[in-house]
């Protein structure tokens, strides 16, 4: 499952830049991607962070070309994959990438899986679609697969239906399916969120294997900062539709610059896993449809002062690779 | 991905309940329902009113004006007979006046007297189950095996056709439908926490029946009745046609087109004209209760009322 | 799945038995059969050699255990009327055509009918429910809802003579009525086929939505798959499982509308033969009649049912 590089510019496989998203509805627009840019590097993992609704997972199924328009209307300056330019590629050649060079698996695996075809024809299904293989030999390849994600006895249960399968277990279908064809990205939104902890580690123990064994990079969404911090070497911090903080994961767990990333960090129990008072950020998020014309965390940030409700802050970098998108964050740090 | 626009469906829409004037500018900016409406409050007009609306007294024979196309001038000055007359030379367009009158109260006892009965065993068998529930819902299989004309049929050829013969049988064969939509709601109603709640606090089965259940099934049983008025008035048309239904002196919609029949080649009209009638009745029927179902239903309702 | 099957078939028994007692009972309230057989200006003694022919001398109960009997066995005794002008006092009641064969020679008529109806039927609403489906909201969304309502409001026998109207009188394209080749099917098979049309395409609309929202749909479009392919090879499939638990009801549909359409079109079914034996208080033919279309629907019920296992997987196992 090696491949050739094939990215160039500092190995930069995926760009995003100025992605804007927005959904028609009868109650109004819905402005749910704003001006999001991030890079993925060669291989790397990126931790897209956010709460539910912050546009996280908008911005993927923008980028896989698979959002729901109508009511969905998107524009962006720049997307590129590699050396194909995903604004201009036709439907046809979204569709040769998707699955093939870029991949994604989904929140709930259970509901990502057709109810009706067995677990075996819906992983050799992308072969034969890609690849135009021939029955048996999508059935073949489908059981080499799901051995590759440790699906036990696969031989047995490549006939079996998905619903004969726990949690875990179908979301390593998912894993099964999105990396058949060996593809240079992965975008994993929130793929362990619907399952038990023990499950968890499993699926991102698999996911790192097959980091390392392809260098394919990923791309994992996520409200669990402790798991991006455990799993990513980058990060990007959303709120409300807009990156606030960005740079090396590293050094956003060590020293988060922006009050919403301070927030979450101060909301995880502790390393040791020792009782502390949580301190959840406290106010919900702002709803998508009448955002403020300054910044939109400003009803629940403590720091929040006149200039922020009326100018957007712009995003400015703070020390090395950390970016943040607060007027104050050089005056921050976490208390 | 969805999320997003959750936040505003529960802003803006589903979470109030939208008086009769939302309902009316929704119904304004939707013109082929309007039109229905329109066209069912004419004619429950006519029918309501008919010896005033009808121009001519739909049982004086003319046997000189047998069989005229619509149009025709009538045998005195400035008499035209819109819709032509039938083969007796009675005026047709009375004659649809008055024979619509019968159509549609089949139509609307039928459902009236099915729509009771069957919302009451509906409630009795989904809020207490057990037995009673059992049994209702056997009887109610039962009947969906069967076809429905069938059994109309048959139970007529029993006790013998007639008008309220006809409502009889016709609640009789339709009251399932109204018990099954009961049960079903009920039966999911009454885990709700405002039903649990009052329960725990003492209030009577009636009460609890009366005033948390049964308000909060009525719009969807409203559109339901709609839909049978509809399914009943076709049924009538169809018994009526074979000789089952409505008997002479007496008229109705289906009866006019058995009558019909025999000048289908020579006088178009006679068959046309009431079969064009009970298809746009049924046809405005549907498509209000169509109209009603989506309004009422609060996944859809936002995007009529927003 | 053996176990539900042998629950399903006892069911359809338990309503089978119930209709023919419906149908016994029913049977002795319109008044004696005798009287109905021979006619209101009988002679009294001629009625009651005829009761004592027909075992209307029996006790009631005995009478219900030999109908019972009979019915199992095919024998719902003879024709009071069927084929002759004038009932013949002195054979009546004990020599006529036996009612049974008489409806099941107009068995097939009656099924090539329905089947026809419901192909056409089905493979239009499929598509209309499809397109339908894949641009919600559109005008094409709105015209073939406003098509689907018109199907379904349609007064099938009314459209009969419609049809008649215009493609035998004006055009001369069919026949008017009758049995013979296609051209004599296709009028009414058309006719029949309106009602379901509406509402099935309408079933197939919101399956078809039901399932185009669902987030494996997300996934397979993730995959890179044709559309063409999400909708029809996968979409379809599964929005076929909650249509198909109404194509039962729909065949029910069918066949009572077979009833009106097959009087218009003299349609030699078992349709119009109810109607006939209903209009000539045919009883012993009313009774066979009845119980052929009701067999006939009850086991429309237990295929469809026993399909709709076979269609979902889900089920099969559970």
């Amino acid at each position: 499952m090696t491949r050739e590089p094939q990215a160039q510019g500092e190995g930069r496989v995926l760009e995003v830049a100025d992605l804007w998203v927005e959904f028609a509805t009868p109650g109004g627009t819905v402005y749910a991607v704003n001006g999001v840019g991030f890079d993925l590097r060669r291989g790397e993992t990126l931790a897209i962070l956010g709460e539910s609704g912050c546009g996280k997972s908008v911005t993927a199924l923008a980028v896989m070309g698979i959002l729901r328009a109508p009511p969905a209307r998107f524009r962006a300056r720049t997307m590129r994959l590699g050396e194909v330019d995903l604004l201009r590629a036709s439907p046809a050649e979204m569709r040769s990438i998707r699955g093939a060079r870029i991949a994604m698996i989904f929140q709930d695996p259970f509901m990502s899986l057709n109810p009706t075809k067995t677990v075996g024809q819906q992983i050799g299904e992308v072969f034969r679609v890609h690849r135009g293989v021939s029955q048996a030999e999508a059935r073949r390849l489908a059981i080499g697969l799901m051995e590759r994600v440790r699906i036990p006895s696969a031989k047995r249960r490549v006939d079996d239906y998905p619903h004969q399968f726990s949690g875990g277990m179908s979301q390593r279908i998912m894993v099964a399916s999105a990396i058949a064809l060996g593809p240079e990205i992965l975008l994993a939104d929130e793929p362990t969120t619907a399952l038990d902890v023990t499950v968890q580690a499993q699926i991102m123990d698999i996911l790192a294997e097959l980091r390392r064994e392809s260098g394919m990079a990923v791309v994992l969404i996520t409200h669990d900062l402790r798991l991006a911090a455990e799993t990513a070497e980058r990060a990007a911090v959303m709120y409300a539709g807009r990156i606030v903080e960005t740079g090396p994961m590293a050094d956003i767990y060590a020293r988060p610059r922006h009050p919403y990333t301070i927030g979450l960090l101060r909301s995880l129990p502790d390393d040791e896993g020792q009782r502390r008072r949580l301190h959840p950020i406290a106010g919900t998020p702002p709803v998508l449809s009448q955002l403020p014309a300054g910044c939109a965390f400003v009803p629940r940030c403590q720091w929040a002062q006149a200039r922020c409700s009326r100018e957007l802050p712009p995003m400015r970098p703070v020390a090395g690779e950390q970016a943040c998108a607060c007027h104050f964050a050089s005056e921050l740090t976490l208390a | 991905m969805m999320t997003a626009i959750d936040h505003t469906t529960t802003d803006d829409g589903a979470g109030q309940s939208p008086g009769l004037w939302r309902y009316l500018r929704a119904l304004a900016r939707d013109p082929v329902t309007l039109l229905a409406v329109v066209f069912l409050i004419v004619l429950a007009i006519s029918a309501l009113g008919a010896e005033l609306v009808a121009p001519h007294d739909p049982t004086r024979l003319s046997l000189a004006m047998r069989n005229k196309p619509p149009l025709s001038p009538g045998l005195l000055e400035g008499v035209t007979h819109y819709l032509g007359t039938d083969e007796l030379g009675r005026d047709l367009l009375s004659r649809l006046i008055f024979g619509g009158r019968v159509s549609i109260a089949v139509g609307l006892i039928g459902a009236l007297f099915a729509g009771v009965f069957g919302t009451t065993l509906g409630l009795i068998a989904g809020y207490y189950r057990g037995r009673t529930d059992d049994a209702v819902m056997r009887a109610v299989d039962a009947m969906a095996a069967l076809p429905t004309l069938l059994i109309a049929l048959f139970f007529l050829f029993v006790v013998g056709a007639g008008f309220w013969n006809l409502v009889i049988v016709l609640a009789f064969v339709r009251w399932r439908v109204f018990a099954r939509l009961t049960r079903g709601m009920v039966l999911s109603l009454r885990e709700q926490p405002y039903v649990l709640a009052a329960k725990a606090i003492g209030a009577s089965d009636t009460r609890i029946i009366f005033r948390h259940v049964l308000p909060n099934i009525l719009s969807p049983l409203m559109v339901l009745f709609t839909l049978e008025v509809a399914v009943l008035i076709l049924a009538e048309a169809a018994l009526s046609f074979l000789g089952f239904g409505i008997q002479p002196p007496d008229s109705s919609w289906g009866l006019m087109i058995a009558r019909g029949r025999e000048y289908l080649t020579s006088a178009w009209w006679l068959v046309t004209l009431p079969g064009l009638a009970i298809f746009l009745t049924t046809l405005g029927l549907n498509l209000v209760a169509a109209w009603a179902r989506a309004i009422t239903d609060p996944v859809q309702r936002w995007r009529w009322l927003a | 799945m053996s176990r539900f099957f042998i629950r399903r078939v006892w069911h359809s028994f338990v309503v089978l038995f119930v209709v023919l007692t419906f149908v016994f009972i029913a049977g002795r309230m319109i008044g004696d059969p005798a009287i109905l057989l021979l006619g209101p200006e009988a002679s009294p003694a001629d009625i009651l050699r005829v009761r004592g022919q027909m075992g209307l001398e029996a006790p009631l109960w005995d009478q219900y255990v030999r109908f019972m009997m009979g019915a199992v066995q095919g024998d719902f005794g003879t024709t009071f009327r069927y084929g002759f002008a004038v009932p013949d006092v002195a054979t009546a009641g004990s020599t006529g055509t036996p009612v049974l064969p008489l409806v099941l020679e107009r068995l097939p008529a009656t099924y090539l009918l329905a089947v026809t109806a419901m192909a056409i039927a089905g493979s239009i609403a499929l598509v209309l429910g499809c397109l339908a489906a894949m641009y919600p909201r559109s005008v094409l969304d709105r015209a073939i809802n406003v098509i689907s309502l018109a199907g379904v409001s349609t007064v099938d026998f009314w459209l009969g003579f419609m049809l008649i109207l215009l493609f035998s009188v004006q055009l001369g394209w069919f026949p008017t009525s009758g049995f013979g080749g296609i051209s004599f099917l296709v009028l009414p098979a058309m006719t029949l086929a309106v009602r379901p049309i509406g509402r099935v395409s309408q079933l197939v609309r919101s399956a078809m939505l039901d399932e185009l929202s669902k987030p494996y749909i997300d996934a397979l479009r993730a995959k890179g798959f044709p559309e063409r392919r999400i909708v029809f090879r996968h979409a379809l499939k599964n929005a076929s499982i909650p249509v198909a638990t109404m194509v039962g009801e729909e065949l029910l549909q069918i066949v009572q509308g077979a009833i009106v359409v097959e009087v218009v079109f003299a349609w030699p079914g078992v349709g119009s033969l109810l109607v006939t034996a209903l209009s000539t208080r045919d009883l012993p033919l009313v009774e066979a009649t009845v119980f052929i279309l009701a067999l006939t629907a009850i086991t429309i019920n237990l295929i469809v049912d026993l399909v709709y296992t076979r269609l979902d997987p889900r089920v099969r196992f559970g």
